[in-house]
């Protein structure tokens, strides 16, 4: 029970900022309610953040994943849209397609991730290069592939998944909460996710004690691959479309929450509980942004404003 | 070892010989016909694709154009300045360009202007004088149209929010301009919110989703494409509120959507035949026939029933109606 309560306590001290950044945030969103009548807390808006956050929160876990390791994922972007273009081409709009198909795009999110683990532990190459060639790669193949006219259709069940409900909730916010329960036993109660951190910390320490580190941070890149890939096909069905571009900025966003939420680039730290709240915050800034109807100028502002002073909080505490 | 390097040494040399043999002297003889070298930005999306077709077709349709060559620059201004020096090199009697980045590829426009060879621009303007015509479309005209025709579907009075491009852009910026200069005209027109969507249509669909929850009541949505205005509508849509008229662009998944809610919208152009204007304009360049230095594409926009007639419902969501005028050998593969 004491040691219960004292692991609450340290979780509470060691999320002490991104805590104080939500407060402070649901006191912004107060303030608009009372000064302008627009309300965050209508239980529609709080909907679609959802809708919003479990795809952003999907790929910020695998992204994660890749960050504890010691690494980061500069070609999510471009697997998100692959994956989109592949699933859509393929699955042509018919319902009896979707799991197969899903199943296969899964596989190709898998194969992107070995590529970049294979890259950088077998050929040392740093991951900033590893993937963002392998991005670039990926533009040039889908491009070609394509010839700039992404064919396909989304099938109807897939459009249900990224826009319909379940008890009023949607559910898509039930996909992320079975994905981000899996993540988490992984990086909690598993061997895997022991072995993650301490490779992570000290790669060279954690081979000699006998940890297969390369294996370890190839597994990484393939779950992230993994996490985009199922972006990619969630995005499909939450527009009902492909598009070639879906997945731009998904790279950024999701180290920036991935960092938001106490992962170190350099490795060792990070985890499910910070990269939600990571990507709560982000999603907070902009829909109160949204809603009090503030130019891009001062959306970009306060989204720079109050990422760094929860990272500065959050780094201080550590020491 | 001696003979071996003799040998070597024999067959590099045959092999020299081959390609400069077939390279220069086997160069086939230049009939009288006109050479069109078009160095184009880039291939990333199907409008970029549609826009390649147009030149094809306008070149393949005059019998005065015996060749013509596209490069394909990646959106790279290294790699099109390196691309206009392969053209000039192929000989070309006239020079499109669809610029990366405009000031960057100054240098190798001038370079080939001041040998004399014709240089159409479009895509763009240039900061130079060294190009004999630049095709243009009107994007202030483009907002002006698109705004016009939601300001009179909506009596000249209601609530509407706007949704453009990627912020500093200079065709999101001059629509948006033109857009604004109507609706200024109308003062029953309420401008709800602006925001830029970077042409995204899930980034458009979220902050539609907002706007839905900040204003109880939209009555129109502008939208410079129908990249925005598609998903802008699907989440009016999928909130259960009406839906509303709308502008865009000639976009197929936005106007296929029109079509099958039966909701009334406007298309308005972002022509591909820029590129087959640029032909003519380049043909009669290297004739010697006087060309305008900037020469306006005219285009008329889509309303609901021209949309109804072009719209192609079996056809990709990123076919752009109305630019698919051209022989089937040249369309762009679906």
């Amino acid at each position: 029970m004491v040691s219960s309560i004292r692991n609450r306590e340290s979780r509470f001290k060691t999320y002490k900022g991104l805590y104080l950044a939500v407060g402070a945030l649901l006191i912004a969103a107060l303030v608009i309610n009372f000064t302008t009548g627009i309300n965050f807390f209508k239980f529609t808006n709080l909907l679609n953040i959802a809708r919003s956050f479990s795809m952003l929160g999907i790929a910020a876990l695998g992204q994660t994943i890749v960050v504890i390791s010691g690494g980061l994922d500069l070609s999510v972007a471009e697997t998100i849209s692959t994956a989109n273009v592949f699933a859509a081409t393929f699955m042509g709009g018919q319902n009896q397609l979707f799991l197969p198909i899903t199943l296969l795009t899964l596989g190709f999110g898998a194969a992107v991730g070995f590529f970049n683990g294979l890259l950088i532990t077998k050929r040392n190459v740093p991951p900033f290069i590893a993937t963002l060639g392998t991005a670039i790669l990926l533009k040039g193949i889908r491009l070609m592939w394509t010839k700039g006219l992404p064919r396909g259709k989304i099938p109807p069940n897939l459009v249900t998944l990224g826009t319909g409900t379940t008890f009023g909730i949607p559910n898509l916010f039930f996909v992320f909460i079975v994905f981000a329960v899996i993540i988490s036993i992984l990086l909690t109660r598993m061997g895997y996710g022991r072995r993650l951190y301490a490779v992570g910390t000290n790669s060279a320490v954690a081979t000699l004690s006998g940890i297969r580190s390369d294996r370890i941070i190839i597994v990484s890149y393939v779950l992230c691959g993994i996490s985009a890939a199922f972006v990619g096909i969630l995005l499909g069905g939450y527009t009902g479309m492909a598009d070639q571009k879906i997945g731009e900025g998904y790279d950024l966003d999701t180290i920036a929450v991935a960092v938001l939420g106490g992962a170190a680039i350099g490795g060792g730290s990070g985890s499910v509980q910070g990269t939600v709240i990571g990507a709560i915050i982000m999603l907070m800034i902009t829909n109160i942004s949204l809603l009090a109807r503030f130019p891009i100028q001062s959306q970009m502002m306060i989204k720079g404003l109050v990422i760094i002073l929860a990272l500065t909080i959050n780094a201080r505490r550590k020491r | 070892m001696k003979q071996g390097l003799r040998i070597f040494l024999l067959l590099t040399f045959m092999c020299t010989l081959s390609v400069a043999v077939f390279a220069g002297g086997g160069q086939e003889e230049k009939d009288d016909g006109i050479v069109i070298g078009f160095s184009n930005a880039g291939m990333g999306d199907s409008w970029r694709q549609f826009l390649v077709a147009n030149f094809n077709a306008a070149c393949a349709a005059d019998p005065a154009v015996s060749e013509y060559y596209i490069t394909n620059a990646d959106e790279k201004p290294e790699k099109q300045l390196a691309d206009i020096d392969d053209l000039l090199v192929k000989g070309i009697d006239a020079l499109i360009v669809y610029p990366t980045v405009a000031d960057a590829i100054i240098p190798a426009i001038e370079r080939v202007y001041d040998e004399g060879i014709p240089v159409i621009v479009f895509g763009g303007t240039i900061d130079t004088q060294s190009y004999t015509s630049l095709v243009m479309q009107d994007l202030l005209e483009f907002g002006r149209a698109q705004a016009q025709w939601l300001a009179d579907e909506l009596g000249g009075s209601g609530k509407i929010v706007m949704l453009s491009g990627i912020a500093g852009n200079t065709t999101a910026e001059d629509r948006l301009a033109g857009a604004r200069e109507v609706f200024n005209k109308y003062p029953g027109i309420e401008i709800l919110d602006h925001q830029y969507c970077d042409w995204s249509p899930p980034k458009a669909k979220s902050i539609m989703e907002a706007m839905i929850q900040a204003f109880p009541q939209i009555d129109g949505i502008w939208a410079d494409s129908g990249l925005m205005s598609w998903p802008a509508l699907q989440a009016l849509d999928e909130a259960g509120r009406p839906l509303v008229p709308s502008t865009g662009d000639q976009l197929n998944g936005y106007t296929k959507f029109l079509v099958s809610k039966g909701v009334r919208g406007y298309a308005y152009p972002m022509t591909t035949q820029l590129s087959a204007e640029a032909v003519r304009q380049a043909i009669k360049a290297a004739k010697g026939e006087s060309v305008d230095k900037v020469v306006y594409i005219d285009i008329d926009g889509y309303g609901p029933d021209e949309i109804a007639d072009l719209t192609k419902p079996d056809l990709s969501d990123w076919w752009w109606i109305g630019d698919d005028q051209m022989p089937e050998e040249f369309l762009p593969e679906i």
